[in-house]
């Protein structure tokens, strides 16, 4: 393992990015859910008051906003685990933004395991999300460093 | 307009669910058109093979058509994720879904908490990934809320 270029990869913040409603019609459509996400007059007399944004949702953005921070468009990643908790809620205009860590990285098994947060512009972490994800160690390297 | 209660939940409340109880879903065959729209949401290049954060949310899929949760799902906790085979277009899956614990929520009165274990597979009885899933659920008796929201932490 190179060491300036584990180095590169250990910590990482991603853009700003709002949530929009584009964002929640995707997610209904790829998750088929959309009660109570879609019913405003619904949520309101629910614990959540509004349309909150789906957590499968946020797990998906947060990953490809991962993959974009570390290279992905050239090195083949997937993932072989994710831990995801929910600590607070979403909603259609919240500003969020991903914090990560590259804890290990596992040549011999082609492993690297990361540890991520999404958090909101009040800076509340909505959820935390270990991942280990499956790739070719040494060409990932190879493209944080360029 | 409408009373926001005119939507009556189809799905189960927590105290329907016993452990040991399971369902299978319907299948639903991923195509090309699958993958490329996740790619276009995600700003990402189409792929053959599924990204495994769109199968979290085709998982989701296939559990919402057996209505379990349907208006009775309060807040996904969390969920922990194995992935074991890559889902290539055209590829049929399905979830069995499998009720670990259920029980009333220690802090929240309309609430309960209900742990799953699923597995999603494949057109050929492969299991392509499996989910320890908790999720907060109404119970019977939830008269609605009028007070802040809660911490969902601590449930």
């Amino acid at each position: 393992v190179n060491a300036s270029a584990a180095e590169a990869l250990t910590t990482g913040i991603g853009s700003w990015r709002e949530l929009v409603e584009d964002d929640l019609l995707y997610c209904v459509v790829f998750s088929g859910e959309g009660q109570p996400h879609t019913n405003e007059p619904y949520c309101n007399t629910m614990p959540y008051r509004h349309r909150m944004f789906y957590g499968d949702g946020t797990l998906a953005i947060a990953y490809n906003t991962l993959l974009k921070c570390i290279g992905r468009t050239t090195v083949d990643t997937s993932i072989q685990s994710a831990d995801a908790r929910y600590t607070s809620r979403l909603f259609v205009g919240d500003r969020i933004r991903i914090k990560y860590e590259i804890r290990r990285v596992r040549p011999d098994e082609q492993l690297i395991d990361v540890y991520l947060e999404v958090e909101n512009e009040n800076h509340a972490v909505a959820m935390e999300l270990d991942l280990t994800l499956r790739t070719d160690v040494r060409a990932f390297q190879a493209v944080a460093s360029a | 307009v409408p009373s926001p209660r005119a939507f009556e939940p189809i799905g189960r409340y927590v105290e329907d669910w016993q452990a040991g109880d399971e369902m299978i879903s319907p299948g639903r065959t991923y195509t090309s058109a699958d993958l490329a729209w996740f790619a276009r949401w995600m700003g990402a290049e189409t792929a053959t093979v599924m990204d495994e954060s769109h199968l979290v949310m085709a998982a989701m899929f296939l559990i919402q058509r057996l209505g379990i949760v349907e208006g009775t799902g309060v807040s996904n906790l969390g969920s922990k994720w194995t992935f074991l085979r890559r889902v290539h277009e055209g590829d049929t899956l399905w979830v069995r879904i499998r009720c670990v614990t259920s029980r009333p929520s220690q802090s929240l009165p309309d609430n309960g908490v209900a742990r799953f274990d699923i597995s999603i597979e494949n057109q050929r009885d492969e299991v392509v990934a499996t989910v320890d899933w908790s999720t907060l659920i109404l119970r019977r008796d939830a008269n609605g809320f009028d007070g802040p929201a809660p911490d969902v932490r601590a449930s």
